[in-house]
């Protein structure tokens, strides 16, 4: 009688790697936000002040498929930050990356969300003045988007919470269009077709609708400085979104 | 010399480095000759890439992380690993060349992963030259992590890859706020690395 061969199973490198995965709030890091997908800290490492960004499995999904998804989007996110970087489009330095635990160390950016910004503009009583810089603003958005576009890069979730205005700390001698940065790369994916950078705009523009009451002329202003980046190179785009909008309200009117 | 903890892995068996700082050494040649019989576990790292202590920490930290991930260095072992991880590039050869000891410095930096008494006592007889200690009283200093005055942000950009026209990009910037700029991109292309 042969004997049974059993054949050691080989234990997948993620299980080994586990135990290393130290709670960061353990070591002095404050939880900011808690999504579907990731988690965000505020962490000093080694004296730097980041924001760690740490992708975790969604148990109901299967699990395996589940790893694999969020480290492309690990993987992804890092590539792309560094592409804009790269292009000279306002992105968060890169600290740290770490593969074991699936977390991105990134230089904080001291500022507030664009959503915040706007939302503080429309309640100012000088409504001349913060029209006028929320026109600013939109433009230079739209100009910084055509940029990433042009480069290759689809963002893949704008909305006006993943894109930050920094403090201003010289006393207001920079312009508002230069303390720009764009976050939350989770999403983005490299491609250059018409059509993936005017649905890129189109969910921008729904976010703008739904979280900032009359901002149709904002966006207007996003489109413009979108326009103004090249008007050869944006063209195609731009008559693609009234496409893609046409076919966003059959959807929203069908179901 | 100062010494920092270096904490995110709880299963790593090394927890700390040592850092010291040395200028005006006369005897570059006697340590390279016995840095290279593999007989000294020292990073020895050239002074005017190094930006702070932070620089040489998330080098240690990315070092250690490599041996916790991958189960093994990429190099020979965690000292040549940490210079390795200063450089941007996976050309281990010419990271170690470049970024460590060259046989011309007399200024440089040494890195010890978890120092006993007996290997700092050995810097401090085997090097002939002055340790920066003096500013490390400095309250002020310290809470910046001793910014590196021999850094050359001309050679910096160099071995970094990083030409001045990436940060020209961003107009009326004090050269404070590019330094502070290039740092940042030093840091993010040491990150990088090995995810492209
Ligand atoms: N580099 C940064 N500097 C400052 N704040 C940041 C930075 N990155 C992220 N944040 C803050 O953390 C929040 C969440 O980050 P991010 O959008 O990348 O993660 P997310 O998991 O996609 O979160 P959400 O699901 O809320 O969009 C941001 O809205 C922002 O307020
Ligand atoms: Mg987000």
């Amino acid at each position: 009688m042969t004997d049974i061969v059993v054949e050691p199973t080989a234990v997948p490198p993620t299980v080994a790697a586990a135990k290393t995965v130290v709670d960061l709030t353990s070591l002095g890091a404050m939880l900011l936000s808690q999504g579907a997908e990731a988690k965000t800290y505020r962490f000093a490492l080694n004296g730097l002040d980041c924001i760690v960004k740490e992708r975790f499995s969604k148990k109901y999904r299967h699990q395996q498929l589940d790893t694999k998804i969020q480290a492309k989007r690990h993987l992804m996110e890092i590539r792309n930050i560094n592409k804009c970087r790269k292009h000279q489009i306002p992105v968060p330095a890169l600290y740290f990356v770490d593969n074991i635990s699936n977390r991105i160390y990134m230089e904080m950016v001291d500022g507030i969300t664009v959503k915040s910004f706007i939302q503080q503009q429309q309640q100012s009583t000088n409504s001349n003045n913060s029209n006028e810089i929320l026109i600013k603003l939109c433009l230079e958005i739209g100009r910084l988007i055509a940029k990433m576009h042009d480069n290759g890069v689809i963002h893949g979730d704008l909305t006006t919470s993943n894109i930050l205005l920094k403090n201003d700390d010289i006393g207001g001698n920079s312009k508002i269009g230069e303390l720009l940065v764009f976050i939350d790369f989770g999403l983005s994916y490299v491609s250059v077709l018409v059509e993936d950078k005017a649905v890129d705009l189109y969910v921008l523009e729904r976010a703008f609708l739904s979280t900032h009451p009359d901002s149709e002329q904002m966006f207007d202003q996003v489109i413009k400085g979108y326009a103004d980046y090249s008007a050869s190179k944006t063209k195609a785009t731009l008559s693609k979104l009234d496409q893609v909008r046409l076919r966003g309200r059959k959807k929203l009117a069908f179901g | 010399m100062r010494q920092y903890e270096i904490n995110i892995y709880s299963d790593s068996n090394i927890k700390d480095i040592t850092v010291f700082k040395f200028n005006n050494v006369t005897n570059t040649q006697e340590i390279m000759d016995i840095l290279l019989k593999g007989e000294l576990e020292w990073s020895i790292v050239n002074a005017r890439i190094v930006y702070d202590d932070r620089h040489l920490l998330t080098a240690a930290t990315q070092a250690i992380h490599q041996l916790c991930s991958k189960g093994k260095l990429s190099t020979n072992n965690i000292h040549t690993e940490l210079i390795y991880r200063m450089s941007p590039t996976t050309n281990i050869r010419d990271s170690i060349k470049t970024f460590g000891l060259n046989i011309e410095d007399n200024v440089f930096y040494i890195v010890l992963f978890g120092a006993t008494e007996e290997r700092i006592d050995r810097v401090r007889t085997l090097v002939k030259g002055d340790e920066l200690k003096e500013e490390e009283s400095d309250e002020a200093l310290k809470k910046q992590y001793y910014p590196n005055k021999y850094f050359d942000s001309q050679i910096a950009r160099k071995l970094y890859r990083l030409p001045a026209a990436a940060a020209a990009a961003v107009t009326n910037n004090t050269s404070n706020d590019n330094l502070q700029l290039l740092y940042k991109d030093i840091l993010n292309s040491m990150a990088i690395k090995g995810h492209l």
